[in-house]
């Protein structure tokens, strides 16, 4: 099964691509796929900065439970 | 004789000799009994030679040079406690219920900070010494285990060690809850008393609850914030310092003092003065991540553009090239052609002919050479515009 996807992975796979794409390697029949999954990651990462609620109480939860 | 009438006598010859006379002396606290809200404080002074007490006696500061108390703490940051090394403004009192005592009417706080400094700097050199590992003093400055921990990208999951209802529990919190971003973070509370006695050995025992708590702990924050008890010494132990700096989580101090850096802001990863400061600190780093990650979305789009520019020039220039070759093609096929039409055209007879030559023919086939011809044959003699009929009358060869 794939892992879940974590801040530090989203942020190297975003840098992975723009370099990439710096490179000047990307195919053109590629490139707008590329372009798409860089804008997700940039969305989770930005997410992720505002949306630590959930994770926050499900830490809680498990505290609770100890 | 009663008893007061001889302590009578002993009081006048101590106010003969000591009444209205002052002296600066020097002297260990060995027990302290504060009454803050009575405003006075009884204090046993002690002078030590080696490990014996040389000299003992009780001493006390009356509500009038109560203020004393809180100047040295607000100067030295250390709480007036047992064990500080005093240099003391007193004269001796004496009171036929309560006996002989010095009354204390100053204290000069430089002369004991002085002194914790001196102590403060044993303790770090002791640090250094025995922990090579994960203290040490690189070009004057101390570079700890926790010191050299990588940041994360964005702080999220806190661990607080402070006070309970504690003004830097609150303002620590305030500060990350209302972020002008909207960045949320998740703060686990580890609240323990972070003043007084052992409260080093408290810390220390939050930090090691953090260690099993969660490995999703980005930052551990320290802090303490308002009331006017300023005690810092919780923070100048060898046990907090040589905890602080071998943690393996980032551990960022608000505790500070204004005039004074403690042990434990020296063997962590990051001090500040205050814990709305230390909150600031976390949002800060947040938002320069989430900057750092806006120049990147601008960076894909311009290398993104860029690379269908390249592309785009790249087909434009093959077009071109495709276009200078036809061209080129059809002009070298056309040259060719006209070549080929001038060829032509020089072989044409008409043209033969008008150059000044003539076609011989015999019984209506071009002769081209002698061959067949004899003499009283007749032939053929085709010129610009007309045809002479001849007859051979000699060959010669």
């Amino acid at each position: 099964m794939k892992s879940p996807l974590t801040f530090e992975k989203a942020f190297n796979e975003l840098a992975r691509i723009i370099e990439e794409i710096d490179s000047g390697k990307v195919k053109i029949d590629t490139l707008s796929e590329k372009i798409n999954k860089a804008r997700e990651l940039i969305k989770f990462c930005q997410d992720s900065l505002r949306s630590t609620e959930e994770e926050f109480q499900n830490a809680m939860k498990e505290i609770k439970k100890e | 004789m009663t008893l007061s009438e001889l302590i009578s006598e002993i009081e006048d010859v101590i106010s003969e000799n000591f009444y209205g006379k002052t002296w600066w002396i020097t002297a260990e606290t060995s027990d302290i009994k504060n009454y803050p809200e009575r405003g006075y404080c009884f204090v046993t002074l002690i002078e030590k030679e080696g490990k014996d007490v040389k000299a003992k006696m009780e001493a006390v500061i009356w509500r009038r040079h109560y203020s004393i108390i809180s100047n040295f703490e607000f100067t030295t940051g250390a709480r007036f406690d047992k064990n500080l090394t005093l240099l003391l403004h007193a004269g001796v009192v004496f009171n036929p219920v309560y006996g002989l005592r010095l009354e204390i009417y100053e204290i000069d706080a430089s002369y004991t900070l002085g002194r914790l400094e001196m102590e403060k700097q044993r303790i770090l050199r002791e640090l250094v010494k025995n922990n090579p590992l994960t203290i040490r003093m690189v070009k004057g400055n101390y570079v700890t285990l926790n010191k050299t921990l990588p940041k994360p990208l964005i702080f999220k999951n806190i661990a607080l060690i402070t006070a309970p209802n504690s003004d830097g529990q609150r303002d620590f919190i305030h500060e990350l809850a209302t972020n002008p971003h909207g960045y949320k973070f998740a703060v686990f509370e580890f609240l323990t008393q972070i003043q007084g006695r052992d409260a080093d050995q408290f810390v220390i025992r939050k930090l090691k609850e953090i260690e099993v708590f969660s490995p999703r702990i980005d930052a551990v924050v320290i802090v303490r914030g308002g009331g006017s008890q300023l005690d810092f010494s919780t923070f100048e132990t060898y046990d907090i310092g040589k905890a602080i700096a071998e943690f393996k989580k980032i551990i960022i101090t608000g505790i500070g003092h204004e005039r004074n850096v403690s042990i434990a802001d020296l063997m962590c990863h990051t001090s500040v003065k205050t814990p709305t400061k230390a909150a600031s600190l976390i949002i800060d780093h947040n938002h320069a991540f989430e900057e750092e990650l806006m120049d990147l979305q601008d960076h894909l789009w311009d290398s993104s553009r860029a690379l269908i520019r390249n592309i785009k020039t790249g087909l434009d220039d093959q077009v071109a090239r495709l276009e200078t070759c036809t061209c080129q093609f059809i002009e070298k096929q056309q040259n060719e052609l006209e070549k080929k039409a001038i060829a032509i055209k020089h072989l044409d007879p008409g043209n033969i002919i008008n150059r000044g030559f003539a076609i011989v023919s015999l019984n209506n086939k071009i002769i081209s050479g002698p061959e067949l011809l004899h003499p009283g044959q007749e032939i053929s003699v085709r010129l610009q515009k007309s045809t002479i009929r001849s007859v051979i009358t000699s060959i010669e060869k």
